[in-house]
């Protein structure tokens, strides 16, 4: 039993009916490394990023982030 | 007719060897590579001439590969008809002098009756095993030699292509690392016992003279060498905390 941080920026891009290439305009990050994110391959993600993203999604960062357990 | 039928195999098999391994290189660390790498770095920086200075190296290197065997040969044949030829090698040796052993002198007046020391002993390769071992020896060290500006070089292009911290660069150093020690090791091994054993045979070997093969331990080169390792271990963490940042968006 392991746990997990699980980002939801598709589930939220979908809800916003903002594209990826929008986002990635709007908050200033490069497609590379939103894809890294949406993916949840990134290792760590800065403040100044997470306030990027709330304030273009808006949202809060729970509503991005979440804890997932998994059977690992 | 019997011994050019070997020599002409023995040709063939080499040039296949020679070949093979022509192709293995060129295909592992490729030479067209610079053309990309050059667009973005530029054509005089200090990266640029170390690169292009391991590559003049390199190539002095696969040349001294492919003629190695066959000017081996060509002088060992021709040793064989000359009386006189042969090559002046150094060894190391230690020596010892015992007037305490001499009959029919006084050592009494004497505070040090024995003389011992470390010398450097010349002799020449007329021997064709002599010859040979020489060779052998000299070809080893140059393979090391060779594997090291081979791994330098691969850790220049990886700088070029702005590849500092990298677990291939980090193995890379702990490979020449571990070549150090290993050479460091062996050579005083290898000078002992291969020299050493002519030094026995050529030299007079009385209680009052006598002279042995002396082992010397180059204890910079190992400290070197462990130095290396140490470095290595350090790239590796820097290489994972590079990748770690790379993945911090």
């Amino acid at each position: 039993m392991s746990t997990s941080i699980k980002v939801n920026l598709d589930l939220l891009l979908v809800q916003r009916k903002v594209s990826l290439t929008e986002l990635s305009e709007q908050v200033g990050i490069t497609m590379a490394n939103l894809s890294i994110l949406k993916r949840g391959k990134a290792k760590a993600i800065r403040f100044s990023t997470l306030i990027a993203l709330c304030d273009v999604l808006e949202c809060q960062p729970g509503d991005i982030l979440e804890l997932e357990e998994s059977n690992d | 007719m019997y011994s050019i039928f070997i020599l002409g195999t023995a040709l063939v098999v080499y040039i296949f060897v020679v070949v093979k391994i022509s192709l293995c290189v060129k295909k592992k660390y490729n030479w067209q590579g610079d053309k990309q790498l050059s667009n973005n770095t530029a054509k005089w920086s200090l990266t640029s001439i170390v690169k292009r200075t391991l590559d003049f190296f390199l190539a002095i290197f696969y040349a001294i590969v492919i003629l190695w065997l066959p000017v081996l040969v060509v002088m060992a044949i021709s040793q064989q008809q000359v009386d006189t030829w042969g090559f002046d090698v150094p060894a190391y040796a230690g020596y010892s002098f015992d007037f305490n052993q001499l009959q029919n002198v006084d050592v009494s007046g004497l505070r040090h009756p024995e003389i011992s020391g470390k010398s450097i002993i010349t002799f020449d390769t007329s021997s064709i095993y002599a010859w040979y071992l020489f060779a052998a020896t000299q070809f080893i060290s140059a393979m090391v030699a060779l594997f090291v500006v081979i791994q330098i070089r691969a850790m220049v292009m990886s700088l070029q292509s702005g590849l500092s911290f990298s677990t291939e660069n980090a193995s890379r150093i702990k490979r020449i690392g571990i070549v150090t020690i290993v050479w460091n090791i062996i050579t005083p091994l290898n000078q002992y016992y291969s020299w050493g054993a002519f030094i026995k045979e050529i030299v007079f070997n009385t209680r009052a003279i006598q002279f042995y093969p002396a082992f010397e331990l180059n204890v910079l080169g190992l400290v070197i060498g462990l130095l290396l390792m140490v470095l290595s271990g350090l790239l590796n963490e820097a290489a994972q905390i590079s990748r770690e940042q790379e993945l911090t968006i």
